[in-house]
């Protein structure tokens, strides 16, 4: 067990079995689901495209729970004392970054993967049987792939949040404005770079790019943006870190 | 040997430490005191590495591995850190997990090699009195008991620079003793620092002294003897504040 695996693990464990971890995935996944449903209730008698509107359920809770459940990451440590700890401990401040961005992200991971699940009792059980869905595993896996770094960015930030304030039910507010107001700012970011994708002014801007799962098409500037946005977070969220350590604000 | 050099670390208010210079030998035991709000938990962080040094450097001096002498600094890199073992006046520890789990995580982070975790965290329980809560949730356990766990960490890797801020607040006079004899069987082979204002227990632990004054820079080295007339003029501790409150 190396240093940083530790880390992952007790962060992704703390957040699995407690309020702040669980209560977001469970309000989240009941959220989409049921977002799910209502668009299939909504597009009954058309051509159905489930991977697509499935992706776009997913996709409505992924914000909330990435950044909620991160932003408890350093808050905690902050209240109880445990960053003076933190910063006499031979690890590299963004391991403890990364560690609690994994952390966070591994509750999404299960989200997603909940999801999944469910498309695929519908698929396979719930749909019609002369209905035609147009889906392969490919598609779905890169969907899904798409999804999951859309939701590592929003843990980076939620991270990054946490760092700001010694309070949860500030964190908790500020993490709630993240998961509300970055996608659109992030989708505005992108259609400066991809002019094409304005016309579509989603949500969530990486759904519109990965739409259709039976070919897996995925637009490869979306993904290096996401991906290069997270780094520069976690990046940021390290020099904060450090910077904390160096003003000596904690007990 | 650690050596501390013209270190300084100012809060906004102008409050902390301001010039500071002393030694430390291996195996030897130091005892820093002063009022309250003088910089004494300041301090204690920057020579934990918890805190970097604004100005002067910290150094510590090592010729354990095979003659060869080696320096760590506290402003650069990860390695001065891996020396150290720090009780916080806080004592914090990670609540929802069992006092082994804890233990083991912690070693973990603190650079334990994998085959060593093991025997070092049954050694640290085994020396601070845990053995036989070693399945227990520190959430549930009494703040005395959670000192203790939080001293096992410090201890968990024997580190040669051990940093106990007031370790003797806030634990029955049982535990206390207890806690000098595992600060005393460290000490052979660490640089041990304690802060704190229980002149009867830093006199059993400490061989020398560092007063640190109110707007005065620098620190005041001292004997046992001078260190103990001191302390006869500060108020008592927490514990012994309650005891008088009983009588």
């Amino acid at each position: 067990m190396n240093p940083f695996g530790a880390l992952v693990r007790r962060e992704s464990t703390h957040l699995l079995r407690s309020a702040h971890g669980l209560g977001p995935l469970l309000l989240a996944l009941a959220g989409a689901s049921a977002l799910f449903i209502l668009i299939l209730r909504h597009e009954e008698g058309h051509v159905v495209q489930v991977p697509a509107l499935w992706g776009l359920a997913t996709a409505f809770g992924l914000p909330f729970i990435s950044s909620v459940a991160a932003s408890r990451g350093f808050t905690r440590d902050r209240e109880n004392g445990m960053m003076r700890l933190m910063f006499a401990t031979p690890i590299r401040a963004r391991w403890w970054v990364l560690g609690k961005v994994f952390g966070a992200w591994s509750l999404s991971m299960i989200y997603v993967l909940g999801m999944m699940l469910s498309a695929w009792v519908f698929i396979r059980w719930l749909a019609p049987e002369q209905a035609q869905i147009p889906w392969t595993w490919e598609g779905f896996g890169l969907a899904t792939a798409m999804l999951l770094i859309e939701a590592l960015l929003w843990s980076a930030l939620g991270t990054l949040a946490s760092l700001f304030s010694r309070s949860s039910a500030s964190t908790f507010l500020l993490a709630l404005m993240i998961s509300f107001c970055a996608p659109p700012m992030v989708c505005m970011f992108l259609s400066t770079f991809m002019p094409d994708s304005v016309s579509q002014w989603p949500w969530f801007p990486l759904q519109s790019i990965v739409y259709d799962c039976a070919t897996g098409l995925i637009h490869v500037r979306a993904l290096i943006g996401c991906l290069t946005a997270s780094f520069v977070v976690i990046y940021l969220a390290g020099i904060l870190f450090d910077t904390l350590r160096m003003l000596g604000s904690e007990r | 040997m650690l050596t501390v050099d013209d270190v300084t670390f100012l809060y906004r208010e102008n409050r902390g430490v301001a010039s500071v210079s002393f030694n430390v030998k291996a195996g030897e035991c130091v005892g820093v005191i002063g009022e309250n709000g003088v910089g004494k938990s300041t301090l204690l962080g920057l020579l934990a590495a918890a805190l970097l040094p604004q100005f002067g450097t910290i150094q510590l001096t090592t010729d354990a591995h095979k003659g060869r002498v080696r320096r760590y600094h506290t402003h650069l890199g990860i390695g001065y850190r891996r020396h150290v073992g720090y009780l916080t006046e806080l004592g914090p520890a990670y609540e929802e997990m069992s006092v082994f789990r804890y233990l083991r995580v912690r070693a973990c982070l603190r650079g334990e090699r994998f085959l060593r975790i093991r025997r070092r965290v049954n050694e640290a329980m085994e020396r601070c009195g845990l053995t036989e809560m070693r399945d227990e949730r520190i959430g549930r356990l009494s703040q005395g008991i959670r000192r203790r766990v939080a001293l096992a960490e410090a201890i968990l890797t024997m580190p040669q620079i051990l940093i106990l801020d007031d370790p003797f607040a806030g634990i029955d006079a049982k535990m206390r003793a207890d806690f000098v004899k595992i600060i005393k069987a460290i000490q052979p082979t660490s640089h041990v620092i304690i802060s704190g204002h229980d002149r009867a227990l830093l006199a059993a632990c400490c061989s020398r002294f560092i007063l640190l004054q109110k707007d005065t820079p620098g620190v005041v080295e001292m004997t046992p003897q001078e260190a103990n007339a001191i302390l006869n003029d500060t108020p008592p501790t927490t514990k012994e504040q309650t005891k008088g409150a009983t009588k």
